[in-house]
């Protein structure tokens, strides 16, 4: 049963030297119970995206979608005011920085009750016991002495779960979380992806989690979509992505890793830099730090082709199943090469 | 060390451009210069010069007004356009000097209490805060007292009761500057306390300031003009705005055009700085910078 | 003193940073101990890698390293010299050990040029001309990967992995012996992070730096990295080279370290080492072993003394119960 449906989404933002395309043509169909990774360095748009869904972007944002629904509903007809009751009620999204997305000012426990007042309103007695059974839900220890406490009071970890307990308030069916973990440490990141992973679960929720580490992705995605420069440039189910990367961005991502790379004193690198406002090349946008680039590619850029659930956006990976560019998983690393 | 570069600058003038307000002010405040650099070849008459035949003659376009008396003439027959035009010099001198002395002296302490901190803070911000305690004119009015009445004693007393503003300021930026990764490089390379103050966190404490001193020359203006309403500022025959007013308030229901065009001369240079201060706010701000 | 033949040029012995923190208007202040006794030592061309979390100390290791400030206790030998405790440390010791930070967007002053940044070090510490300046600096860009006419741009025009490049050429502009690298690749994106450490590895080979890399990032130290230094709550948790501790943690806080990172492999769901709950609070340092109320080992002995590095095999680890 289809959660999420976003069918061509464009987000431009006006510019002193222009519009800027941060998100182009964009694709995604959520199920429920399903986990999606959005995989993406900085310029990917994959930020951009989820805030345009979630209706969170400044005026200056100018969205062109030709479907955008949640559970079947429209959101591209709705009113403003009904696009806001869905934030936060029907769908969720959680920040990269929890220190800074929870206000200074007031207590943890104002803040989720400010949640549950305005998706589910209650009595004052029925809101606070809301908020300490998901305060309890999240694996926060001594609910009663942490609904009084305020964001300083507490660490990393723990203000995540705070974030996490303000989007569950009003059990939405959709969770968007962005980089979650990216700036807490490496024991609390397990901690709070495992708690995710078991809240998703329990209620049967869909989980768009966007993120750039690539290890997150491969434990706890069933989905991966690739973006790079706004543009989506691989789907593919996780093992997939890994084991047969179609697209040479993913491959030269994966190769990258230094994890994956093969031993010896150098990394394979990317040389280039992702491109910006001012140097969008015409055709294919990775085409400029592409080893497999031809004239072609500059020429015409690569439609978005797919079988099944499988897509790609490259001239040369063809067929159904599709054969990725770089067959052979072990290709030559590049040394030192600079800007 | 350069404080500004011309790419810079153009992003800034860019973003000030889209203020009208502030374009407004500009142009205003151009033509203030344009009289105080010029004053001398525009103005028709001596500001001093006293015209017998020609007391408390009204604006030109009233009946009763002579030529070449524009905009009329006081009491004692000096001509109003030419003491206003030189009047812009004494407003601009006024201001000028004392955002100089407001400026480097706030700039220093508060450089000196955001980056030692501890009791010479304390010390210099419990002073600031004795200054800030006292509505701001009476303690003006009361050094000036204390000093003798006069231009120059006002324009020290102004300036000391704006100090505060500057050194809170400044204090703040640096505290919060203070213990960023490059100037913690800086220190790794060597830098001692002075290099470290001067040289790398003062350039980037610039634009709060920049703002500040633009909103506080409007404030001089207008203190030195209350003293000298007061007469405790600028002394007769000075052609100071605020002088001028003083001189003229016994004549408000008789010969209105001696009161009005100082005043309104106080109110229009006054908002104009004030117009192009808010611009360069939003214009310096990197929150409202467009990506 | 040397070792295998190449000069050990960072030497720390039992190095120790308290600070003290006001509790309050009548309270005592209390003492934070945030380093308790670190040891090592460093030789040319030698990558040292420092592991741990928030809290753990290393930041504060970074400043006694760097000569920002000194230790309470304990000695720190830069390159056959020893830190004096309470005096400004001089200019020949301060050339020796320099410092490339984690954010490319904070660490260099937005209002000055990068040749003003490069020039700086040389300023202070030299008395080159102002034309040998401008050869120096020429020629440490083009080391860097960057062009020389650079110089006279400002930082905001770079991408992040040319800002941490320029950071690098700061650092290097005094040749120091000593580079303490405090997550240098952790801001950048993945692309760049390979392209960052290959330029970190030539300029190790080539001038025979010695690197102490903080980082939390596994994969990334056990590439570069040949000796590794855990750390929690201010202490060596456990210290071995590189192979040994990869293959065979012993601590149980490297083993939870470990298992909690993420691995870019499909379908290794590993017994994963659950670290429950939070590190302690350094006003309030539970008894013993700092790390005993979350380890899952843990017995009655834990709590009555502090254990200190021993070596167990391959590796030093301060843990009674190995």
């Amino acid at each position: 049963m289809s959660l999420l449906e976003v069918r061509q989404l464009s987000v431009s933002f006006r510019t002193q030297g222009g519009w800027f395309r941060a998100v182009e043509a964009v694709n995604l169909h959520l199920a429920r119970g399903e986990v999606l990774a959005i995989v993406g360095e900085s310029g990917s748009g994959k930020s951009v995206a989820m805030l345009a869904v979630m209706g969170l972007l400044p005026a200056t944002a100018r969205i062109e979608c030709e479907r955008l629904a949640l559970d079947g509903q429209d959101l591209l007809t709705l009113t403003p005011k009904a696009r806001r009751r869905l934030n936060g009620g029907t769908m969720a999204m959680i920040f990269q920085e929890p220190m800074s997305s929870l206000n200074p000012c007031f207590t943890i426990g104002y803040q989720i009750d400010e949640a549950v007042r305005t998706h589910l309103g209650g009595s004052r007695r029925e809101r606070r016991e809301r908020v300490l059974h998901l305060l309890e839900l999240v694996g926060i220890p001594d609910p009663p002495r942490r609904f009084a406490a305020y964001p300083h009071q507490m660490s990393g970890g723990m203000s995540q779960r705070a974030m996490i307990a303000m989007a569950l308030a009003a059990d939405p069916q959709l969770l968007i979380a962005d980089e979650p973990t990216t700036a807490l440490d490496v024991t609390v990141q397990a901690q709070i992806l495992e708690l995710l992973l078991r809240l998703q679960q329990e209620r049967d929720m869909g989980l768009i989690l966007i993120t750039h580490d690539m290890g997150v992705v491969a434990e706890t995605a069933q989905h991966v979509v690739v973006q790079y420069a706004g543009q989506q440039v691989e789907r593919q189910a996780v093992r997939g992505l890994f084991e047969t990367p179609l697209h040479p961005y993913t491959q030269a991502l994966l190769d990258a890793l230094p994890e994956r790379a093969p031993p010896g004193d150098f990394l394979p690198t990317i040389p280039g830099i992702v491109p910006g406002l001012h140097d969008r090349p015409q055709g294919c946008l990775f085409a400029p730090r592409c080893s497999r680039a031809e004239a072609l590619c500059q020429d015409r850029e690569p439609p978005w082709q797919s079988a099944g659930s499988v897509g790609w956006r490259c001239h040369f990976v063809q067929g159904d199943p599709p054969t990725p560019v770089f067959p052979s998983r072990a290709h030559p690393p590049q040394g030192g090469e600079h800007d | 060390m350069k404080l500004f570069d011309s790419a810079a600058l153009a992003v800034t003038w860019g973003y000030f451009r889209e203020s009208r307000g502030g374009l407004v002010g500009l142009a205003f405040l151009g033509l203030v210069l344009f009289a105080v650099v010029f004053a001398d070849v525009i103005a028709p008459f001596d500001p001093a010069l006293q015209h017998r035949d020609a007391l408390l003659l009204p604006p030109i376009w009233n009946d009763d007004g002579r030529w070449p008396y524009f905009l009329g003439t006081d009491a004692v027959g000096r001509d109003l356009l030419s003491r206003l035009i030189f009047g812009a010099r004494y407003s601009i001198f006024i201001g000028m000097v004392v955002v100089s002395i407001a400026v480097v002296a706030g700039t220093i302490l508060g450089l000196l209490a955001g980056y030692f901190g501890g009791w010479f803070d304390t010390a210099i911000m419990r002073l600031m805060d004795v200054i800030l305690a006292f509505p701001s004119l009476l303690l003006a009015l009361g050094l000036v007292a204390v000093l003798g009445p006069g231009l120059l004693n006002a324009m020290y007393a102004i300036a000391l009761v704006m100090l505060p503003h500057f050194v809170r300021l400044t204090r703040a930026s640096v505290m919060g500057e203070k213990n960023r990764d490059y100037v913690v490089a800086s220190r790794v390379a060597g830098a001692g306390s002075a290099r470290l103050m001067f040289s790398a966190i003062l350039p980037n404490c610039m634009a709060p300031l920049i703002v500040q001193a633009t909103l506080s020359f409007s404030n001089a203006i207008l203190d030195a003009a209350a003293l000298g309403f007061l007469g405790m500022g600028a002394q007769p025959p000075l052609p100071e705005w605020g002088a001028m007013l003083a001189e003229a308030r016994e004549f408000i229901s008789r010969a209105w055009w001696v009161v009005t065009f100082p005043g309104l001369a106080i109110l229009l240079t006054v908002l104009s700085i004030n117009l192009v201060g808010d611009a360069l706010r939003d214009a310096l701000d990197p929150r409202m910078r467009r990506s | 003193m040397t070792e295998d033949g190449a000069a050990v040029v960072l030497q720390a012995v039992n190095l120790q940073r308290h600070y003290q923190v006001r509790q309050g208007f009548m309270q005592p202040p209390a003492t934070v101990r945030a380093l308790n006794g670190v040891s090592f030592s460093l030789a040319a061309g030698e990558t040292l890698a420092v592991v741990g979390e928030s809290g753990c100390g290393k930041s504060t290791l970074a400043r006694q390293l760097t000569l920002i400030e000194t230790p309470t206790a304990g000695e720190l030998w830069l390159d056959g010299h020893r830190v004096e405790p309470k005096r400004r440390p001089d200019a020949a010791l301060r050339r020796s050990v320099q410092i490339v930070f984690q954010d490319p967007y904070g660490s260099l002053n937005p209002r000055k040029t990068i040749r003003q940044m490069l020039e700086e070090p040389l300023l202070l510490n030299t008395r080159q001309g102002r034309d040998e300046r401008r050869t120096a600096i020429a020629a440490m860009l083009e080391r860097v990967g960057l062009r020389p006419e650079h110089a006279g741009r400002y930082p905001h025009m770079f991408s992040g992995g040319q800002r941490q490049r320029i950071a690098i050429a700061r650092a290097l502009m005094l040749r120091p012996k000593v580079v303490v690298l405090d997550e240098p690749v952790s801001a950048l994106d993945l692309s760049v992070r390979a392209q960052i450490l290959n330029l970190l590895t030539e300029l190790q080979q080539e001038l025979g730096l010695a690197y102490v890399f903080i980082s939390h990032d596994l994969s990334v130290v056990r590439r570069i990295a040949d000796r590794v230094l855990v750390m929690y709550f201010g202490r060596p948790v456990e210290y071995a080279d590189s192979e040994a501790i990869f293959t065979r943690p012993l601590h149980p806080y490297t083993e939870a370290l470990f298992s909690a990172t993420p691995v870019a492999e499909v379908g290794q769901k590993r017994e994963r080492i659950h670290l429950q709950g939070e590190p302690p609070s350094p006003l309030n340092p539970p008894p013993g072993c700092p790390f005993q109320p979350r380890c899952a080992f843990a017995g009655a002995r834990c709590t009555q003394s502090v254990p200190e590095l021993h070596q167990a095999g391959a590796v030093q680890v301060a843990c009674i119960l190995r």
